[in-house]
């Protein structure tokens, strides 16, 4: 399942990049998130979700795969397991950051959907993921205003 | 099935004193059609279950009076409200669609209070409800509160009721004198599933033919039942044409958000929103 | 988790048992009592193989709570004593069996209820009890003959 998420944040360039990269505190940015602690070289967490009438709690990591500062992109690698209901997520998503205040975030999720939580169907898990998404970008934006 | 307890309360009072003790891991169980589907496939495992079978009074279908609106128990089945005087006489696109749910199996066994708390944007009877002005009643320990319908589904099988709320009844408001209601649901393929898209219209006109009422709510076609606002003042005021109704399916079909699933892609499903609209208007013109 | 007691009538005979709470009663009805005829096909109340009739209503027992038909009278086809019957058998309403249990007790509601049912309404109270054998002509032939075997 592909989601894609754009936003526009009123901050430098430099700065969007450093939160981004800095997973611990761009992971409390994420809606729903707890117990977010640093994990070699990425962040665990889990993330508290409701699709539909199911509560998900995903726990897990994210990593950064690739980076390169320069060119504003880097590859994330999520892994989750979830607690309640059982199966699991794995994604990768992309971030392209691009322009200097405002600077444009592209955020492009490939994501995997494992056992049970498939049950709950695509349009309905895309369009919460698209929500967590949103969450975020709000975060991100209002985090980088408060300077 | 993971175990769990199992309350059944003889009282609203009892009930809602239940509710309200406790809300973590409590689900509230009317009919149970849907509730023990996902319970089985172990996608929700409440620890407790409240059931609501022993509430006889909220079964309880009422014309009220003289003033011509409607009160509907929470608890009151889709077989038994299709099959309803008080109903067919309110409107009897309203008996229709709740006639129109599923199999006869699940309409003597799911309720309109059930229907309404699952907010699944699919369903039937939340159209017409929504096009007829419904109104919830929901109650708790402490208070009561009215939700206009359209507040009352947030997003897709989430309503705004607090989890120490129940719904107990639905009241609609009488209808415009000379009000025409229709409903129609497109099920391209079984008839016995959820609708791809539905519509219900409620248009009155004066004695010139020009519009004086009109709404138009949508099943199917966003993650809540939604109202089309535009179409309806579109149609305000005016002879319900061709141009008018045209004008009045393009946009309601702008209006709709529908999400791809198995039942169409969300161009298909807007597409036959605004088709479907068209078809509604022409029967109540 | 808990457990409770429920009383119904099974085909005119008193039940007295004690059940978790999650016990179906499709499981109760096949598993506790024994009474097989009811059977248990899609298990989310669609194909309609474990139709039973509550208190004249017919009902989807895998989407029953045992504890839901405490006081009530539960009919199955093991009660059934109808023209249906030898109607089904006439007019070749079945071939495997396995849909037979549940269009019985559906056809069984219906004609209580409404004697003089049309062909129309035998097919949309039907609709909900799927077969995959005999194309449901003689089904719906088996119904609309027992009408007037009454």
């Amino acid at each position: 399942m592909k989601l894609e998420h754009r936003v526009s944040v009123a901050a430098p360039r430099a700065k969007v990049w450093a939160a981004l990269m800095d997973l611990p505190a761009a992971a409390r940015c994420v809606p729903g998130t707890r117990d977010v602690a640093s994990a070699d070289g990425g962040v665990r967490g889990t993330l508290d979700v409701r699709v539909g009438p199911v509560k998900l709690a995903l726990a897990g990591t994210v990593a950064i795969e690739s980076r390169d500062e320069a060119a504003g992109t880097a590859r994330l690698r999520v892994d989750a397991a979830d607690q309640r209901i059982g199966g699991a997520v794995r994604a990768f998503v992309d971030l392209v950051v691009s322009g200097d205040d405002p600077t444009e975030l592209l955020v492009s999720s490939d994501v995997a959907i494992l056992g049970r939580i498939g049950e709950l169907g695509q349009a309905l898990i895309a369009r919460q993921a698209g929500k967590v998404l949103a969450g975020f970008a709000d975060c991100l934006r209002a985090t980088m205003a408060a300077g | 099935m993971r175990p769990f307890e199992y309350r059944e309360p003889d009282t609203l009072d009892e009930a809602l004193a239940l509710l309200g003790e406790d809300t973590e891991d409590t689900l509230v169980m009317a009919g149970g059609t849907s509730l023990v589907i996902l319970m089985k496939q172990e996608l929700i495992r409440p620890a407790r279950v409240i059931g609501l079978r022993r509430l006889a009074q909220l079964r309880a279908i009422d014309a009220t009076g003289a003033v011509g609106g409607l009160r509907l128990g929470a608890l009151a089945t889709h077989g038994a409200l299709a099959r309803s005087d008080a109903v067919r006489t309110h409107a009897p696109a309203l008996a229709a669609t709740f006639a129109a749910v599923a199999t006869v199996r699940i309409r003597e066994q799911a309720t309109i209070g059930g229907s309404l708390a699952h907010a699944d944007p699919a369903q039937d009877p939340p159209v017409t409800l929504l096009a007829l002005d419904g109104v919830a009643v929901a109650m708790s320990k402490d208070r009561a509160r009215r939700i206009p319908l359209e507040g009352l589904f947030v997003d897709v099988f989430e309503t705004s009721l607090e989890p120490d709320e129940l719904l107990v009844r639905v009241e609609l408001p009488p209808l415009p004198a000379g009000s025409r209601v229709t409903y129609k649901k497109f099920l391209p393929t079984t008839l016995d599933d959820y609708a791809t898209v539905s519509v219900a219209a409620v248009v009155a006109t004066d004695d010139a033919g020009a519009c004086t009422h009109a709404r138009i709510a949508l099943g199917g076609a966003g993650p809540v039942p939604l109202r089309a606002r535009d179409a309806e003042r579109s149609l305000l005021g005016r002879r319900l044409d061709d141009a008018a109704v045209r004008e009045a399916a393009a946009l309601a079909a702008a209006a709709t958000d529908p999400m791809s699933d198995l039942r169409g892609s969300a161009e298909y499903k807007r597409a036959m929103a605004g088709v479907w609209t068209a078809r509604a208007l022409r029967e109540v013109a | 988790m808990s457990r409770h007691r429920v009383r119904f009538s099974l085909n005119g005979a008193p039940v007295d048992v004690t059940v978790p709470a999650e016990r179906l009663l499709v499981d109760l009805l096949r598993d506790d009592l024994r009474k097989t005829g009811t059977k248990d096909g899609c298990s989310v109340g669609v194909c309609g193989l474990c139709t039973v009739q509550v208190d004249g209503a017919p009902l989807s027992a895998c989407l029953l709570l045992a504890t839901q038909v405490d006081g009530t009278a539960v009919r199955t086809v093991e009660g059934l004593s109808s023209p249906l019957q030898e109607a089904f058998i006439q007019e070749g309403g079945f071939q495997c069996g396995i849909c037979t249990s549940g269009q019985l007790m559906a056809a069984d509601a219906l004609l209580r209820a409404k004697p003089d049912a049309t062909s129309a309404e035998i097919a949309d109270w039907q609709m909900g009890n799927l077969c995959r054998c005999t194309g449901y002509y003689g089904i719906a032939r088996a119904i609309a003959t027992a009408r007037s075997m009454r």
